[in-house]
């Protein structure tokens, strides 16, 4: 068995004269990992490469230690729940479940078997004899699961799987990935939203442009961007002279007004010795604060930086 | 393997049994044999034997069975392109054979049942001297014009999966409708040429057998099968190697 779960090297694909994603290299070991992007950032074609629907451009990827677009037989390993719909709309869920199932060549009774637990698994057992057209997004998206985790596979990939789940459907899938990680199993959580995904696990793949931002825990993707300037707006009257005295320190890095003088944006390297003085300017009699808004200390506000940074806007 | 084939079967199987299906299988099984009867309540003499058979043959084994398969072999993976469902099945370790097997035995089957039973209404319906004769020798010149159609059609399918239909159409028209009547070599390499000589052998057609003869030499009945089994062997393979190595186009949206 390989020691990584995940390996690219140099991984370019390209659509034409479009980069989908430029120059991966990457190497996870087992574990659970949150992919994170916004819509387009490239995430779906990271997904394709990693399963061998597509094939790089350039560069090498190896899955559970193979290459997926040569070795076929890796990918009865694998579960992947894509974000495309099922478009069967007269198939009942159980019959396109053991279809899917029953590719993996099992035979007939453990193929109806392993479907009819993994339905009763994502709680699809009471709908799973009516036709797929008459399911909500939510069934559906309950159904893709379904089929994906039938075969028992090492490594589940999800992309884009809180799509369609209303609040309760969000945290039994929550709860349902949660219990997969607990037994050991490996995650790859494709989506956008970002306090979801932290909230199932800790590591992260943050993409964007088919580049890969930073990859680690949440900690660790801090840590990279302590150096990043953050943006502190400030509201009240007393601007200018906060200015004035801001500009002088080493950790100013710049400053915008609006138009009726009473938001100030500052940009600092330093919030800590950006807080302290501005905790001492506000004793003075001349500036009077309504707001202070800072990014807060969450992943979220941590990716918004990564993404300015990799923009060119963060200096 | 053959598990996975035998599920895609089960499944497209158990897809073909709707109203809408049937209806065209079962036009395609009638149609024939209702065309034969009209021509002949209308006809003001006695049609020749042997053009009655061609005749039959044009209609059941070439337009009857090129239109089943053409509806249900040609897009076999263009269909699940369409409906997004590609990336599941692609995503089993033979789901992609499993799918063009089982995809080519179900259009195959699907044709041939109606191609069977539209053999045995036109022999009849056309009032051939020897109607049983000329019904076996359909019913077997159906079943190997949809295995090896079956295969060709699939070929397209995945060779030219956006737009698999026309390019098969546009291929039947120039192949196998009009070089396969040119008295030329190229001929020789339609599957309409083997199952002419075919049906001039079993029906013992004296002026097709002629003109056969004179062009290529007489071959026997065994080399036209071999060439049939030969070719229909030949385009599966490189359908089963195209659809194992083809990226064929998946969603990359987010």
């Amino acid at each position: 068995m390989s020691e990584l779960l995940l390996e690219l090297e140099h991984v370019s694909r390209f659509y034409k004269t479009v980069i989908g994603v430029g120059d991966l290299n990457l190497q996870l070991p087992y574990g659970a990992y949150g992919l994170i992007g916004p819509n387009g950032s490239g995430k779906t074609t990271f997904i394709n490469l990693i399963t061998g629907l597509l094939r790089p451009s350039i560069g090498r990827v190896r899955i559970l230690g193979k290459n997926p677009a040569r070795h076929r037989s890796v990918l009865s390993e694998i579960g992947l729940c894509p974000a495309s719909d099922i478009l069967y709309p007269n198939i009942s869920g159980l019959r396109w479940v053991e279809y899917m199932t029953g590719l993996h060549g099992f035979s007939r009774t453990e193929t109806r078997q392993r479907a009819l637990e993994s339905l009763q698994r994502v709680g699809m057992s009471d709908n799973q004899e009516r036709p797929i057209g008459s399911y909500s997004l939510g069934m559906r998206q309950r159904t893709k699961l379904a089929q994906a985790i039938a075969h028992e596979p090492q490594l589940l990939i999800l992309d884009e799987p809180f799509n369609g789940l209303d609040p309760i459907g969000r945290h039994e899938l929550t709860e349902f990935l949660r219990e997969w990680i607990d037994h050991g199993r490996n995650l790859i959580l494709a989506s956008h939203i970002l306090h979801e995904v932290e909230a199932i696990t800790t590591s992260f793949l943050l993409i964007h442009g088919g580049r890969v931002l930073a990859s680690g825990d949440a900690r660790e993707v801090r840590s990279m961007l302590s150096g990043f300037p953050v943006e502190v707006e400030l509201q009240g009257s007393g601007l200018t002279h906060l200015a004035q005295l801001f500009s002088t320190q080493t950790w100013f890095r710049g400053l915008s007004f609006s138009d009726d003088h009473q938001r100030l944006k500052v940009r600092v390297t330093d919030q800590s010795q950006f807080f302290a003085a501005l905790a001492q300017a506000a004793c003075d009699a001349d500036v009077n604060l309504s707001s202070v808004e800072a990014p807060d200390g969450s992943l979220e506000g941590a990716f918004e930086l990564l993404l300015r940074a990799h923009r060119g806007e963060a200096n | 393997m053959l598990r996975a084939v035998l599920q895609v079967v089960g499944f497209e199987g158990r897809r073909t049994r709707t109203r809408g299906r049937f209806a065209i299988w079962l036009a395609l099984a009638i149609l024939p044999s209702l065309l034969m009867a009209l021509l002949q309540s209308q006809a003001k003499q006695e049609i020749p034997s042997e053009p009655l058979a061609i005749m039959s043959f044009y209609l059941v084994v070439q337009v009857g069975c090129m239109l089943g398969l053409l509806m249900w072999a040609t897009p076999a993976i263009g269909s699940e392109l369409e409906a997004q469902t590609w990336i599941y099945l692609a995503l089993r370790p033979h789901g992609k054979i499993a799918i063009l097997l089982g995809k080519y035995f179900v259009a195959a089957a699907w044709t041939a049942s109606a191609g069977v039973l539209s053999a045995m209404g036109v022999a009849y319906a056309s009032q051939y001297p020897e109607p049983l004769t000329l019904g076996a020798a359909l019913v077997v010149l159906v079943l190997l014009s949809c295995v090896c159609y079956a295969a060709l059609y699939v070929l397209i399918g995945v060779a030219f999966s956006a737009r698999a239909t026309v390019v098969a159409v546009v291929y039947t028209l120039l192949f196998e409708a009009v070089l396969s009547t040119v008295p030329a070599t190229i001929n020789k390499f339609t599957v309409c040429y083997r199952l002419r000589a075919l049906l001039a052998e079993w029906v013992e057609l004296a002026e097709l057998r002629q003109a056969i003869e004179e062009l290529f030499g007489y071959e026997p009945v065994w080399l036209h099968l071999a060439c049939l089994v030969a070719y229909t062997l030949i385009v599966l393979a490189i359908a089963l190697f195209l659809v194992r190595t083809k990226e064929f186009p998946v969603n990359t949206d987010s």
